[in-house]
């Protein structure tokens, strides 16, 4: 509410020009439509502004600080010198304010609201949660922005550097076993279902993991130390979830959104904030940790109706991440510390593909192609040693 | 005749002032962040004053943007053009052309830092003003690459002890290049007695187990601003190692009690120390003092220099 709506308020006023430091005492007249500038001691050729005055549409730049108010006649421009006048701030400055806002017919800003610093805080901290809510999520819908070359691209890069440092195995009958049913585990024709390779690493590690240009990697350990292909195939299905949902592309820019949000809540705009960098490292850290659980569920899930439409035994999954569980002390360590790991608990995953095993007996499962009906002689013909070959190897060696 | 500097500003307004600065990079996709920096700068100099006058940035936002979007073009440009080179090197020479373009990638950005600290100051000068007169830079790039390769070469030639005279003959370089009107400011510091505090502060606080770091930073302080002077105005800080303990014992309890959430007022606190414990002395003249400003100045060194960061930012991502 303007207070004085027809009163003249009388400041007392300093100009600075830009050019001496001390500055030039008067008196503004605020007039009801005009504003009249008065200098007692202003010499008879200054004419560095209207002395007949001015209307309020002329007042530019009117910016509270503490107990001053400043306001010039120009725009702002970095690179000129600016005059400004100031005057203290009081009760008539909050309605002169008024009168210029009113007299362009807006508000001056939609944060200037009049609040304790407490409540603008509570309400900013409440904007500030909101959005940071909405912009995560927002991460997770822009990847159809990104064109598929760039998972190409991105597939590629990784692939030289993996070659580099593994020795990929020759393609070999477990190569083409694994790709014919790439195509029955991706029927829908999407012309990406061709650029998916099947790729072997001599390795005893038990890990497999899909590149975003369509490359699968099996590790030599897993598949010798699976006893059907049923589980291998469980594995393939998952892998290619994540190549068509385009995982690796969404976990990149979930992580570097995050990071980058993290960076901002703590950091924020504020170079002396460098105490939180390691608050900062560790809770995006955490952020993009609980995204890579959420997004192997999501490939877990899209496997499961593979595998079903393939009509290929859940129960080969199940029993692959069971063993996974029971042989790994990591396992049993992280399933306490389910915040710290890249992947759900391997027990919940068994449990899970177990129960879809179950409601999948009442539908006939595909015969495997004969070749591979026996995994083991299936690996043995193939050059690789099962898993129970190789502890009996180890056992003969020992004296 | 003695001025104290004032600091006016508050703890809770500064904090409400990063909440908005962070909402409005957030909803942005982080572009505002160039403002909200401006937006900071501008809060602490205007809470600041002397002689009943505050200081205030002139520079924006969208200046600190558009020199933000040339460095990445600069860096882009420059970044090709090493490339090229690194392929022809590499061709020609093999793996021994590929250390030779690296070491030229290393030699150039060094080479660089001179000229965009140079850049960088004078931009920040000259959108900085007390009383509305605007501060200036003009720093002699010749002078100043001299002073910084001399330096560098001879603060690791001599294992470090060099550097009391390096850090004084820098001091004396940006005093004697930073001004307020037609009037500069003057660093008179010796490199022998900044030796003897480093020297002292360094193995105090290596004896003491940390604990003189306190009182070795108020030296510091003390012997910059005793050592400095505008015209006939020359500046004296009192500040103690007892005051620095207790304020960053408190700031660390504040911010760590508080879950970070204090460090606004932390940061207030720290700076109204320094203010509060320093005093200007001598007849100011002011009337002498003819305000200039230097039209060229840009903000592109800012640019590269945040283009540099954020492109650093983004590798470690990767890494």
């Amino acid at each position: 509410m303007l207070n004085n709506k027809y009163d003249t308020f009388e400041i007392s006023c300093r100009y600075y020009n830009g050019i001496n430091p001390l500055p030039l005492e008067g008196v503004l007249f605020f007039e009801l439509m005009r504003v009249r500038i008065v200098f007692p001691n202003t010499p008879s050729d200054f004419e560095e502004f209207p002395l007949e005055g001015f209307g309020y549409d002329a007042i530019k730049n009117w910016r509270m600080n503490g107990e001053e108010v400043t306001f010039g006649l120009q725009e702002e421009r970095p690179d000129c010198l600016m005059p400004v006048f100031k005057i203290s701030r009081g009760q008539e400055t909050e309605d002169i304010a008024e009168r210029i806002s009113s007299g362009r017919g807006h508000m001056s800003s939609l944060l200037h609201f009049d609040q304790k610093w407490y409540v603008k805080a509570f309400l900013l901290m409440v904007a500030i949660v909101v959005s940071a809510y909405f912009f995560l999520n927002s991460l997770d819908v822009v990847h159809p922005l990104v064109s598929l070359k760039v998972d190409s691209h991105v597939g590629d890069w990784v692939d030289e550097r993996l070659e580099k440092e593994y020795q990929v195995l020759p393609s070999n009958g477990i190569n083409r076993f694994l790709e014919n049913y790439t195509k029955r585990l991706w029927p829908e024709g999407s012309p990406r279902v061709n650029e998916v390779k099947i790729n072997i690493i001599d390795h005893q590690m038990v890990n497999a993991f899909a590149l975003p240009n369509g490359s699968i990697y099996f590790s030599r350990g897993l598949l010798e130390q699976a006893q059907s292909p049923e589980e291998v195939l469980g594995v393939l299905a998952h892998e290619i979830a994540h190549v068509r949902l385009r995982h690796s592309i969404r976990q990149l820019i979930k992580s570097v959104g995050t990071i980058l949000l993290v960076r901002t809540l703590i950091g924020g705009t504020i170079e002396e904030a460098e105490l939180a960098e390691g608050l900062l490292e560790v809770s995006g850290g955490l952020l993009v940790l609980k995204y890579s659980r959420e997004l192997e569920n999501e490939a877990d899930r899209m496997a499961i109706d593979q595998l079903k439409d393939a009509a290929i035994d859940l129960g080969g999954l199940a029993d692959f991440f069971r063993r996974q569980y029971e042989e790994s002390e990591h396992e049993k360590v992280l399933e306490k510390a389910l915040w710290l790991s890249t992947h759900p608990s391997s027990l919940e995953r068994s449990e899970l593909f177990l129960l879809e095993a179950k409601s999948q007996n009442k539908v006939k499962k595909v015969n495997l192609e004969a070749e591979a009906a026996n995994w083991i002689d299936f690996l043995a013909a193939n050059g690789l040693k099962s898993n129970q070959e190789l502890e009996a190897d180890a056992n003969v060696k020992e004296p | 005749m003695k001025e104290n500097p004032e600091f006016k500003g508050k703890g809770g307004d500064f904090f409400v002032l990063y909440l908005k600065n962070i909402l409005l990079t957030i909803v942005t996709f982080g572009i505002y962040k160039f403002w909200a920096k401006v937006e900071t700068i501008k809060y602490l100099y205007q809470n600041t004053s002397v002689y009943n006058e505050s200081f205030d940035y002139h520079g924006t936002g969208k200046e600190a943007f558009v020199g933000f979007v040339k460095g990445i073009f600069i860096i882009g440009g420059l970044g090709a053009v090493w490339s090229l080179i690194n392929y022809a090197l590499t061709a020609i020479l093999g793996e021994s052309g590929s250390i030779i373009s690296v070491l030229l990638l290393y030699i150039g950005f060094i080479s660089a830092q001179p000229l965009l600290i140079l850049g960088s100051m004078r931009y920040h000068y000259s959108r900085t003003s007390w009383s509305q007169i605007r501060f200036g830079f003009k720093g002699n790039t010749k002078e100043f690459y001299f002073l910084f390769i001399k330096g560098a070469i001879l603060t690791g030639l001599t294992f470090g002890i060099y550097a009391p005279w390096f850090f004084t003959n820098l001091s004396k370089f940006y005093s004697k290049s930073t001004h307020m009107g037609q009037r500069n400011f003057k660093f008179n510091g010796q490199g022998g007695d900044y030796f003897g505090i480093f020297v002292g502060g360094y193995l105090l606080t290596l004896f003491t187990f940390g604990i003189y770091s306190f009182w070795w930073k108020a030296s510091m302080e003390r012997y910059y601003w005793n050592n400095l002077e505008f015209g006939p105005i020359r500046f004296k800080s009192t500040i103690s190692g007892g005051q620095v303990f207790l304020n960053d014992i408190t700031v660390l309890a504040m911010i760590i009690f508080s879950l970070g959430l204090a460090f606004s007022w932390a940061l207030i606190k720290t700076i109204k120390l320094s203010f509060d414990n320093l005093s200007l002395e001598g007849d100011p003249k002011l009337e002498e003092i003819v305000g200039s400003l230097d039209r060229d100045a840009s903000s592109i060194s800012d640019g590269v220099g945040e283009a540099a960061e954020a492109l650093e930012q983004v590798g470690e991502m990767f890494a």
